[in-house]
Formats: structure tokens, sequence, C-alpha cells
């Protein structure tokens, strides 16, 4: 009886799902899936855009702990430039200028690269800065900046600066305190990862980068 | 389908995926048709196991048989699928009232009560019919192909077989059949 039925039932699955004949129907894979090699120069070039904007963040933190609050709004305002990626080259050629220039017993380029950046500072100062770059900053500033432009610093002045920003719409909180001794980063050195947001202000009226913002008084 | 006339292929090869779908592509519908009921759907579905497949094609190890791995997705893709129909049905009964079900003439089959009985079945006992009964199937390539023991595919199989007899009534004697020899089968 089962074999019976088995005969009859391939026989009908035979005849039935036989008619079913679906010719060439173009795959839909081929449509939705690039090429592998393809895929790995999407994902290799997809990286560019983040390297670019940390490069630059980069050199513009070196910058900002560098010069003091001048050469910040300098920033500020080249941040928000279209040659952001440019001024960013210019200042890491500076640095590596300044570097070969320092004797095997010397340290220490703050003053080199500062003197760069005030000089370009004063060719755009002419150009005012972005309507969030006001911000205000005391002390010592030891920003914390990132690429999105938000920072955070701190030190015993009390002092929050806003980090540079690519765009000039970074965070920065200001607590000022009436902290009479400004403390200007010496050196554009060693905040090179993304650090170094703000600068400080004499009297707790700094400049926090792009995007500072803050409300410290003396 | 057996081990010794499998075609050989390469793991993430382009030019063997394509083989591959012009090979299988027709028997792959086939078994889809017999689980869906209904020859559009199934091609959906066959399309969209294909890609699911060559998304994983370069993982795809060779110990077992390609089609029955695509097999094993396409049917997924299938329960999957019915999963949503059925959700879908309450309120397209509605919708359906005094209609026939497909109005579609290019999705009429021959054999609709054999279509309708399977179209019946839980998915993986539709499956396990059609894979062995119209594909030639063992029992281990069944399993691979749903994912499942062996011993849980012979149950499917008695199981199917015996919802089938049930619904479509008994078969007609051997002598008929016998005057009848099977014809069609892709063995």
């Amino acid at each position: 009886m089962t074999d019976n039925f088995d005969r009859w039932l391939e026989d009908e699955l035979g005849t039935v799902l036989g008619s079913v004949d679906p010719g060439y129907v173009a795959p839909r894979y081929l449509e939705t899936r690039a090429p592998r090699g393809a895929r790995k120069l999407l994902r290799v070039f997809s990286g560019v855009p983040a390297l670019l904007a940390t490069k630059a963040a980069m050199a513009s933190a070196v910058v900002v702990a560098a010069t003091g609050a001048g050469a910040a709004v300098t920033v500020a305002a080249t941040s928000n430039s279209s040659s952001t990626l440019h001024w960013g080259q210019m200042v890491e050629q500076q640095v590596e200028k300044c570097k070969a220039a320092l004797g095997a017993d010397q340290h220490g380029i703050g003053e080199c690269v500062s003197a760069f950046a005030k000089t370009h500072g004063q060719q755009q100062s002419t150009g005012s800065p972005s309507p969030d770059s006001t911000g205000d900053a005391t002390g010592d500033a030891h920003g914390k900046g990132d690429t999105n432009g938000k920072g955070n610093g701190d030190d015993n002045s009390g002092g929050n600066a806003g980090g540079a920003s690519q765009n000039g719409n970074g965070n920065g909180n200001g607590n000022g305190n009436p902290h009479p001794t400004p403390k200007p980063h010496p050196t554009p050195q060693g905040n090179a990862n993304g650090v170094g947001g703000g600068t400080g202000g004499g009297n707790g009226n700094g400049n926090g980068g792009s995007g500072g913002n803050g409300n410290g008084k003396p | 389908m057996t081990d010794t006339t499998s075609p050989l292929y390469t793991p993430g090869s382009q030019e063997d995926f394509n083989r591959l779908y012009r090979d299988s592509h027709a028997r792959i519908l086939r078994t889809l048709v017999a689980v869906l009921g209904d020859v559009g759907t199934a091609e959906d579905c066959v399309q969209d196991a294909f890609v699911k497949a060559y998304k994983a094609w370069p993982r795809w190890k060779p110990e077992a048989p390609a089609e029955a791995w695509l097999h094993r997705i396409a049917i997924r893709v299938a329960i999957s699928h019915r999963r949503r129909e059925k959700l879908r049905e309450a309120g397209a009964l509605i919708l359906r009232l005094g209609r026939s079900p497909s109005e579609d003439p290019a999705d009429e089959i021959a054999g609709q009560d054999l279509i309708a009985a399977l179209r019946r079945l839980p998915p993986d006992q539709a499956a396990a019919v059609v894979l062995r009964h119209h594909h030639g199937y063992s029992n281990r390539e069944i399993a691979t192909a749903l994912g499942a023991p062996e011993s849980t595919v012979a149950a499917r199989l008695a199981a199917a077989k015996r919802k089938l007899r049930d619904d479509l009534g008994a078969p007609p004697p051997l002598a008929d059949l016998d005057a009848n020899p099977i014809s069609g089968t892709s063995r």
C-alpha cells in the first residue's frame, strides 16, 4: 500500500511540478551586492573623510595649545573656512620645519610654531569668527577635543574650553572663577591626539576654540 | 540527487555560483512551488534564497551538497514567508471574499489538489515529500536540506504521507499505475 502510494505520489509530483518551467530568470543576487574586490575598495575609501577630519583636528589642536587666545580665534576662523585641510597641512609642515631647525640639545618648538600661527592669524584676522566661537575659558586649558568639536578642559583655575572644530559647531562649557593668573600651555606638543581644546584667558575670558561656550567671569 | 553526480564547486567562486544557479534554480523553484502553492511567490522566495546564498557562498563547506545547502536556505525563506503570510491572512480574507485565491492565470498550476494538500502540510513536511519523491534525495540529504536529524526526517516523511493520503484519498489501484508508468520525475 505504501509503495503504491509512493509511486502514485511520485507520478503526480512529476506531472504537477514538471509543468513548472521557469525558463531563464535573471538572478537577483547579481544586483544586490558588489563584487568583493569593489567592496574592499569602498571600505578603504570610506575611512578617508574621517581620517582627514582627524588630521585637521589634530593640527588645529596643536596650534591652539601653542599660540594662546589670539591664535585660537585664528584657528576658529580658519577651521570654518574651506581651507581647513590646507591650513592643517601648513601647520604640520611648519612643525616639521621647526623640529628640523632645533639643535640637538634644544627642546621646544612652541615659539617657532606660534610665530607662524600668529602671522597667519593676522592675515585672517579681518574675517570674523563664527558666532559660536566666542566662548570663555580660563586658566591652563588642557581641553580634550575630538573631531566633533566637543571638548572639556579642566585645571586648577576651573576653565573649560571647547575644542577646535572642523565645522565650528563644538560644545564647550566654561566655568570660570576669579583666578587671577592664566597659565597658557607653553608648547604645542603632547596634545596631538585630539587633545588641547581651548587656551587660557588672563582674566577668565578666554577663547574656547570654535564652539567654545562658557560663562566664566573673574 | 546523488553525491556521485554532484558537480564540484569552489566556495566563493563567482563563476561556480552562476553555474550552481543555472543547475539548481528550476529544481529549487519546484520545491518551493510545492511548499508555497504559487509560482510567483515561489520564484520571489527562490530569488531571495539565492541572494542569501550568494552572500554566504564564500563560507559554504563542500562537505554538504551545494544543492541541499541551497534547499535549506530556500526552505527557510519559504517558511518565513508562510509565517508572514499567515499574519496577513486574516486581513486578506476579507478582501478576497467572492474571489478565487489566485487570479493570475500565469500562476495556475495543474494538479491543484495535490499542491493544495501539500500547502496544508507544515512547510518542512511538504519540502521533505518533494525532496524525496520528486528530487530523489536520500534521508541524509533531506536532513542537510532541512537542518534536522535523519530520524526526524523519517518521521516527518511518514507523517506527511499519512496526512496526504487522508487528504487526497486512496491512490488508484496498482494495476492502473502499471498501465501508466511513472514519467516526469527528475530523478
